[in-house]
């Protein structure tokens, strides 16, 4: 191999780490160390004319091996090394020396022994850097298909975006449904237009596409692959009701099984055989097994004979080049007592109103409770929202944005429908952001709603009242008057908490979530719908609240995302992966269960292990492992890890943090006094 | 039968049936006290074949990445080893006919030649003594006594694993306090100094490394030139770091067979480091090489609930 020429090229970040970090003294530090030709520092290495700065160094053949003492390599690595294969030079012949996070930032009270550390980050880089050897990326071809998880709005939508893009889409949800959250609400703001009537409109596109392929009542098992080549196991729960079913409902009359139902959100019941509403996709009933006794009543009322209560579950695999995650979100459920909620009936919450509203909820729509006339109607806003965490317990602390303009929404309905009933919303803030949506604010002012506002530590207290309920409150917009409002209904505007399925499903896709439990975005404004895995898209609330403007907004966006991966006919993949010494390696077959991701393979008649290299994910963990020494991972060896450890103590104990330790035990050799140009900013 | 005949009765049926390809035995020495490792690969070469207490080859060395069926002769110790190099998938268990015998202790012939201060011409075993005669004199030993220190304590005198045994089980032995727990209860300084003047005279011959059957390893670490782990001096500093790097890749692998105590010839008592390990590993993770081939290797498995008592420096 030829001769390591290291450049060394230390930036200030702008004063980020020169005004801690001494770079001058460091500079000509570096450029004593051994193998270094060339050692710059710049204001900022990442700009055009810093990167130049390295471009021109290997292109006048000064510099065959670049060393950036800068920032973390998860900011800029890939800059740099796009500058090198720019240059001509093999990109993995690159380091990066970390003087920002893991220096300057973290020892800004001690500019001198951040200098020392700055030298010892950088010999230890430069070690490293004399033993980096040339890849090559791998090249991996990309399956044109998608996997859609979840079949509300936002799986919906993302998956006709990308079918109309001209790829395969496998949609699978979890209940037997199609339609999610949207399906169980009445009018959406700020248009006014009926839900069921824009979900029938999505899923009849999504339905009659034949480039997908719906599969209801189906989870994921497990994930396997990378990028472009995702493995996907799924288990399909039975329906136990074939295509013959024409939904006459004579199975549903027939069945002795009640259960309260979750579709309204535990107002009214339904059968263990059932179809949440008349216009539900697929068209057919379902099953819900954990309540079906098996008596077989259905089977015998079916003039079809389609139902078959034995049907089996279904194991499969599908693959994908990219995986779009919409697993929606939970309405928040109050604590049993959470203003009075869950001790009195008259106590809902927004989403139940909203069934209530709805002609296929469990009032048929209408608005009465019990024989009595709604008078009062107290809102409560924030509710599972923006709360303070206390004693130490898990909080909502974010807004979860949907709730003022629905509630709102669902206020202008009541007075729409009952003119003469007195509706309080109690707020702490009214936070109508969407388009057109403050209007909706002004027009509940308008029809006779009565805001009053709560502070954030005093809130609203729900008191059952014999048969009524008693709601008090200290309201700031009269200076603090408490005020008693007799209630009728009170209705509580709860908000988003996390889908039940997202913490499973980012454990089994090592997905991070964030401290809201919401799945977590490579960055919220440069990457928003994309995961840190590779080829894994988020689309709607599995994210976060939003409300249906935002799903659909974030579902295009995932999918015009994948559909970026999906039109590629390769990928491409950092080449820093597991490797076996076949020489070194005896077979004993040590690191097989360390690795996660069923990368290695044992060859028996051989007696040594393989790397199947889509598959590895280049952690380690086998190279921990391996008795031998006979696993390693490429750019991390044992050889170049040494070399860094050997440099790193090198400097230890020595007085000036410029040791001459490396030349003095390499005096001789050639090229150790040859500091090149130190070159200013 | 003795067992000597009973091994070749075994040895000749597999050879005969051709159920294996070849029987690793012992021969006898050419010279006394001392036996040799034997390779049958005929009915007549296993007439060749003995047992007596000069056996103590851990002949499992041969076993692993064999490609052919073997017959081996094991010891309780040697057996240990067959058992673990099966679960460290260095041989098959369908390739590997075991030939189990029960092991009374093997004699320390070092002991015997410096009892008696010259030229050993015979020896011969006669119950529960041992007679070694010279030109014109003869001395009788107990045989328990002049037996390995590892012997003596020996808990594992059956094979744990075998196809067919010869003779029969010997009742466990009693015990009594090992050489290590004796060592153990030295002062620091003294167990120091021990080990310091051991390893002085070490000459990293690696005799030790080459009798073991789980030092396998096709580059051993002390030759590994890229990271050069070790340096080539012979001071007792870097001999320390190759025994010390030699016990800690046997943790939880070491079989207690002392065939690197044999092998040495400077006498060192390497069985007192790798019996302080193998302590060390049974009290602290519960597990012993070789007996169970379903239990994961000790230094490769991790609790979550594992007390990390060393991080507390308790």
């Amino acid at each position: 191999m030829e001769e390591a020429r290291v450049g060394v090229y230390v930036c200030h970040c702008g004063g980020n780490i020169s005004d801690v970090v001494d770079v001058e003294k460091v500079t000509a530090y570096a450029a004593r160390l051994e193998g270094v030709t060339v050692a710059r520092h710049y204001p900022f290495m990442c700009s055009n004319p810093g990167q130049a700065l390295i471009e021109d160094d290997i292109g006048a053949g000064r510099v065959n091996r670049v060393v950036v003492a800068s920032c973390s390599p998860r900011l800029h690595e890939n800059t740099f090394r796009k500058a090198l294969a720019r240059a001509g030079l093999n990109p993995y012949l690159f380091e990066h020396a970390n003087v920002r996070e893991q220096c300057s930032w973290a020892h800004g009270s001690e500019p001198e022994r951040a200098t020392e550390k700055a030298g010892a980050l950088i010999r230890m880089a430069v070690a490293k850097a004399r033993l980096l050897e040339p890849m090559e990326c791998l090249r991996l071809p990309v399956v044109p298909a998608a996997l859609v998880i979840g079949g509300g709005a936002a799986g919906l939508r993302a998956s006709l975006d990308l079918a109309e893009r001209g790829f395969a889409v496998h949609l699978i949800e979890e209940t037997p449904f199609l339609g999610g959250r949207l399906a169980q609400l009445y009018r959406v703001y700020p248009t006014d237009e009926e839900a069921l009537a824009l979900l029938g409109d999505l899923l009849g596109r999504v339905v009659r596409h034949p480039r997908v392929r719906m599969y209801t009542g189906t989870t994921v098992q497990a994930v396997e692959g990378v990028v472009g080549n995702w493995s996907v196991r799924l288990v399909q729960r039975p329906r136990c009701v074939s295509e013959a079913c024409t939904s006459c409902g004579r199975c549903a009359e027939a069945c002795p099984v009640t259960v309260p139902d979750a579709f309204n959100y535990g107002l009214g019941t339904r059968k263990a055989i059932y179809l949440p509403y008349p216009e539900a996709h697929p068209p057919r009933h379902a099953v819900d097994l954990e309540a079906c006794t098996r008596c077989g009543a259905c089977t015998s009322a079916c003039p079809e004979g389609a139902v078959r209560l034995e049907e089996p579950a279904r194991e499969f695999e599908l693959q994908a080049g990219a995986i779009v995650i919409a697993t929606g979100f939970t309405p928040y459920e109050p604590a049993r007592g959470e203003y009075g909620y869950g001790l009195h009936p008259n106590v809902i919450t927004l989403p139940q109103l909203v069934r209530l509203f709805s002609p296929h909820g469990p009032t048929g729509g209408s608005l009465r409770l019990g024989n009595r006339e709604i008078r009062n109607v107290v809102v409560i806003s924030c509710v599972g929202s923006r709360q303070a965490p206390c004693n130490g317990e898990k909080a909502n602390t974010y807004c979860s944005r949907y709730c003022c303009s629905a509630a709102l929404a669902a206020e202008l309905e009541l007075k729409r429908r009952l003119p003469r009933t007195n509706v309080y919303h109690l707020y702490r803030d009214i936070r109508t952001y969407a388009r057109n949506a403050e209007t909706l604010y002004e027009r509940a002012g308008v029809s006779g709603v009565l805001f009053l506002r709560y502070a954030a530590g005093e809130p609203p207290v729900v008191v059952p009242e014999g048969d009524t309920l008693l709601v008090r409150v200290r309201d700031q917009l009269t200076f603090g008057e408490e005020i008693e409002i007799p209630a009728d209904l009170v209705v509580l505007a709860t908000g988003m908490v996390p889908g039940p399925g997202v913490a499973d499903l980012a454990a089994k896709m090592k997905l991070p979530v964030g401290e809201d439990g919401f799945l977590l975005e490579v960055h919220p404004k440069l990457r928003p719908v994309e995961m840190p895995v590779d080829g894994v898209f988020v689309a709607g609330t599995a994210q976060g609240p939003k409300d249906l403007t935002e799903t659909t907004c974030s579902a295009s966006a995932a999918a015009a995302k994948a559909a970026i991966l999906l039109s590629r006919a390769e990928v491409e993949r950092d080449p820093l992966l597991a490797r076996v010494d076949a020489t070194r390696c005896t077979g004993c077959g040590v690191c097989l269960p360390e690795c996660d991701y069923g990368a290695l393979r044992l060859l028996d008649a051989e007696r040594r292990v393989v790397v199947e290299e889509a598959m590895c994910k280049g952690c380690g963990s086998c190279a921990a492992v391996c008795p031998e020494g006979a696993l390693a991972v490429r750019g991390y060896t044992t050889e170049q890890l040494a070399a860094m450890v050997e440099a790193a103590v090198a400097g230890e104990g020595e007085g000036d943090y410029a040791p001459a330790i490396d030349r003095e035990r390499h005096a001789g050799q050639a090229g150790a006094g040859a500091a090149g140009t130190v070159a200013g900013g | 039968m003795g067992t000597t005949e009973k091994i070749r009765e075994i040895a000749a049926g597999l050879l005969r049936d051709g159920k294996v390809d070849v029987v690793i035995g012992y021969g006898p020495g050419t010279l006394p006290l001392r036996s040799t490792p034997l390779f049958a690969r005929t009915v007549e070469e296993a007439e060749r074949l003995i047992w007596d207490a000069t056996c103590g080859n851990n002949l499992a060395v041969y076993l692993p990445g064999r490609k052919d069926r073997v017959g081996i002769v094991v010891k309780g110790c040697d057996s240990r080893a067959v058992v673990q190099l099966i679960h460290e998938n260095q041989i098959a268990r369908e390739q590997v006919f075991v030939i189990g015998v029960p092991c009374a202790g093997i004699i320390d012939r070092r002991q015997v030649e410096a009892a008696v201060e010259r030229e050993i011409r015979a020896a011969r075993e006669e119950g529960a003594e041992l007679v070694v005669e010279g030109d014109g004199w003869s001395r009788r030993f107990n045989r328990e006594e002049v037996l390995y220190g590892a012997c003596r304590t020996c808990r594992h005198n059956n094979p744990v694993l075998y196809d067919a045994l010869a003779g029969e089980p010997l009742p466990p032995r009693d015990g009594g306090p090992t050489l290590v727990e004796i060592w153990e209860k030295k002062p620091a300084g003294e167990r120091r100094d021990f080990i310091l003047s051991e390893m002085a005279r070490c000459i990293r011959c690696y005799a030790c490394r080459n009798a073991c059957p789980m030092c396998y390893c096709t580059e051993c670490f002390v030759d590994s030139s890229t990271p050069r782990w070790l340096g080539r001096a012979t001071d007792a500093g870097e001999n320390l770091f190759f025994q010390i790097g030699r016990v800690l890749h046997l943790a939880g692998r070491c079989v207690a067979c002392g065939a690197c105590s044999r092998a040495c010839p400077m006498d060192i008592k390497l069985g007192l480091l790798l019996g302080k390990m193998n302590k060390d590993v049974l009290e602290l993770f519960g597990h012993e090489a070789g007996l169970n081939p379903e239990e994961p290797p000790a230094l490769n498995a991790f609790r979550p609930d594992d007390p990390e008592t060393f991080l507390l420096g308790k």
